[in-house]
């Protein structure tokens, strides 16, 4: 036991920047945790009041039975989704493998350590989707100390069994694809199918035939407690106030975290071994060399780069490939049942409007240039080194991110153009409106993260995901997005002036950040 | 403050002065010239300075106090040209483990745009010479620590540096490879190309360099050609002997 407090200690400050706030000398460095905590403020706030928004939203319906399955059913999805992110980088494939294993400590005991620190990030994301829900259920339900005991404990539970079936997901994957040559391939390969899997399988228990609102949650919760189980057990104790229910959840969620330490504990070293063997040929002859401009070798290095890490791919391309699924799905769905659908709700029929918004919000969520500088890390010398303007390098990876970007907008443009057929000015916004806010993400991703660069990170994850560039280039990009999606959903007459006016924004605001990192980084990458 | 150079100077260094945190001077007023033909020793304790300066020379780290000239070219004012001129291999080369040990060096030389068949021909000659060229087509995240030494410094000679600057070059190479680096340097020199370089070992430094200088506390106290350096004492013991008066 007191080894895992260690371990977890260390796990804990090596985690979101703690350990760089409380040492530090360097007021940059100290700056940048706190800002990289308001960031991480405003994202809890921002969820918390949406999560309350939706509660009072189920409890003016007079549908407050429904928020145990559905809330728990959002922690889940969440996890599930926070979780099979992390896996891999956090129990597999560490940089501190070596070091940790030579320690006299038990495997169980280094997994207990890592689980906790994903379990606690997780445990944040079910109090936002779970308490204001389980405040509005208990006042409308009261059932006295034990329903508010009952209520506390989920809260606490809820995150165990989805980590526990993300990680078993990740862990399975990951062995699969040790097995091929090219593992790294091989992993993100599987791992979009499996994001698919959840899209689709998402996408099949929203096609409900309900007629009212106050149906379609009851027909969703019935589909969610039919899917999740759990979510039908918390349900029951709740809503029946049977504690044998409630004792089956809590028998559910830490059997399957014991089963899976045990079962895991004993293949822990074997997949990290494996992971950590190379492939090596020492068959290499010399061939004939090609050249290509500093240009094209910096994108060249950068693309690999990109290639190279499931973790830095998944994390920055999920928004593409969620794009291209829509797309498709919406190229197979037939429109007079969509408006339907929405008419039948009052909303303006004038969706299509919307879509260059829409197709732009998957663009804010998919920047790889926000990472790209940290994740030079301790090789950074030899970027630091070369002889190449700065301009160059800027233009080479941002060039990385346009690569992913473009396609995957001017598909789902014309996927969507076929599908909703807009006047020709409108279709024409469907690829203008993305392109401008492709640069505009870019341009704002590599400048933050020249600006907050994190070269000391143990895990590509932190860089990827935990970095304070890649949390502001998202939440600036949904600032940008949201409220011109919003206007041009919402009140038709304003659509195409905002979308132009949005378009220049972005497509401007991108040039005039780039001409202000390449004055400022005029001939050298230090400032 | 005096700006000339000579013809030969490849490097000089003038009153360079590095401060970290709280004014804590990590180099104070070093000045030192590399000729062309030199193989210059740097020397000194853990955390003497070595490091900082090479780093500041390599253009890697910025600074305010003094100058650094490449080949008369200041590295702040002109760091590409400066950069083009020298090749630098830190004390860990960490490299891009995501490439092969051939997609590396042929980015260096794109990067430094050199010909196809220089490249070829350069990277055919010292991976040959290090017995790295079977391994070319693995990637380097498989290679041991000396492999990614090895990379390095064909890396580093590709594009056939004025200036060669490292940073301990023979902590983890084997003793053959050790024997090559040291050949290759001289070669380097002969063509009149110069070396600056940082080491531990003074038994290598006293053999290799014709000049040597000693850094303590970030100032420079002792430095010219070894022989007036060392004088008629062996190198480590002129070395005790500084760090203990200082």
């Amino acid at each position: 036991m007191n080894s895992y407090k260690v371990l977890f200690k260390v796990q804990l400050l090596s985690s979101f920047g703690f350990n760089r706030f409380l040492h530090s000398r360097d007021k940059k460095d100290r700056r940048n945790c706190i800002l990289m905590g308001a960031v991480y403020g405003i994202l809890f706030l921002m969820g918390t009041l949406y999560s309350i928004a939706i509660a009072y939203g189920c409890r003016q319906m007079g549908m407050t039975d429904l928020l145990p399955s559905l809330t728990l059913m959002a922690s889940a999805v969440l996890t599930i989704i926070v979780t099979f992110m992390k896996t891999n980088g956090i129990l597999f494939g560490m940089k501190d493998y070596d070091m940790v294993m030579s320690l006299p400590v038990s495997v169980p005991a280094l997994l207990l350590s890592r689980l906790t620190a994903v379990y606690l990030m997780n445990l944040a994301a079910a109090a936002i989707a779970m308490v204001p829900s389980m405040i509005v259920y208990g006042l409308e339900h009261p059932g006295g100390p034990g329903g508010w005991f009952t209520m506390l404990v989920s809260v606490f539970l809820a995150p165990l069994l989805p980590m526990v079936l993300s990680a078993v997901a990740s862990t399975l994957i990951l062995s699969a694809a040790l097995r091929f040559k090219y593992r790294n391939l091989a992993t993100i390969l599987l791992s979009v199918g499996a994001i698919l899997l959840v899209v689709g399988a998402s996408f099949r228990m929203q096609n409900m035939n309900a007629e009212d609102l106050a149906a379609i949650g009851q027909a969703a919760a019935q589909q969610v407690n039919a899917v999740y189980p759990p979510a039908a057990l918390l349900s029951e104790a709740l809503n029946h106030g049977s504690m044998l229910y409630f004792l089956y959840f809590v028998l559910l969620s830490l059997g399957s975290t014991g089963l899976f330490l045990l079962l895991l504990s004993l293949s822990f070293a074997k997949i990290n071994t494996a992971l950590f063997s190379h492939h090596t040929g020492g068959t290499y002859k010399m061939q004939h060399l090609g050249t290509a401009s500093p240009l094209a070798a910096i994108y060249k290095k950068e693309f690999r780069r990109l290639m190279s890490s499931s973790i830095y791919l998944l994390n920055t391309s999920v928004g593409e490939i969620l794009l291209i699924v829509l797309s498709v799905l919406f190229l197979f769905t037939d429109k007079g049942q969509l408006q339907e659908l929405l008419g039948g709700y009052g909303i303006i029929l004038e969706f299509s409007r919307s879509i260059p918004f829409v197709i732009s919000l998957f663009m804010v969520m998919s920047c790889t240039t926000c990472a790209s500088i940290s994740l030079e890390g301790k090789a950074r010398w030899c970027l630091f080194t070369a002889p190449v303007a700065p301009g160059t390098i800027f233009l080479a990876k941002i060039g990385v991110n346009l690569t992913l970007m473009l396609p995957s907008a001017g598909i789902a443009g014309i996927f969507l153009a076929i599908h909703f057929r807009p006047d020709p000015l409108t279709g024409l916004f469907f690829f203008l409106t993305p392109f401008a806010y492709a640069f505009f993400t870019a341009v704002l991703g590599l400048a933050l993260d020249l600006k907050y660069p994190r070269y000391d990170w143990a895990t590509e994850y932190h860089a990827v995901k935990q970095g304070l560039p890649v949390l502001a280039t998202i939440g600036a990009g949904m600032l940008m997005v949201l409220p011109p999606l919003a206007v041009t959903f919402l009140i038709s007459s304003w659509a195409l002036p905002v979308t132009v006016c949005f378009t220049l924004l972005a497509g401007g605001g991108a040039w005039y950040l780039y001409r202000r990192i390449s004055c400022f980084f005029s001939s050298n990458l230090l400032q | 403050m005096q700006r000339q150079t000579t013809k030969k100077d490849i490097l000089v260094i003038r009153n360079f002065s590095k401060s970290y945190q709280k004014g804590k001077k990590a180099v104070n007023d070093l000045s030192l010239s590399v000729q062309a033909g030199d193989i210059y020793g740097f020397i000194g304790h853990n955390g003497a300075g070595k490091t900082t300066t090479i780093r500041a020379v390599a253009g890697i780290l910025e600074f305010r106090e003094g100058e650094i000239l490449i080949c008369g070219h200041s590295i702040q004012k002109e760091p590409i040209l400066c950069k083009s001129e020298i090749a630098y291999i830190p004390d860990n080369p960490d490299l891009y483990e995501y490439l092969t040990g051939i997609q590396y060096l042929t980015y260096i030389g794109d990067i430094f745009q050199v010909s196809a068949a220089q490249k070829e021909a350069r990277i055919r000659k010292y991976s040959d010479l290090l017995e790295l060229t079977e391994h070319l087509g693995d990637l380097i995240s498989s290679y041991s620590h000396g492999m990614k030494q090895k990379l390095a410094i064909i890396s580093a000679l590709i594009h056939d540096p004025r200036l060669l600057i490292l940073d301990e070059p023979f902590v983890g190479l084997d003793p053959q490879a050790s024997y090559h680096l040291k050949s290759i340097m001289k070669e380097l020199c002969d063509k009149g190309s110069a070396i600056f370089f940082s080491t531990h070992v003074l038994e290598v430094a006293e053999k290799l360099c014709n000049k040597i200088a000693i850094i303590k506390n970030g100032r420079l106290i002792a430095s010219g050609p070894t022989e007036e350096v060392r004088g008629s004492s062996s190198l480590e013991e002129v070395f005790l002997e500084v760090a203990k008066d200082e």
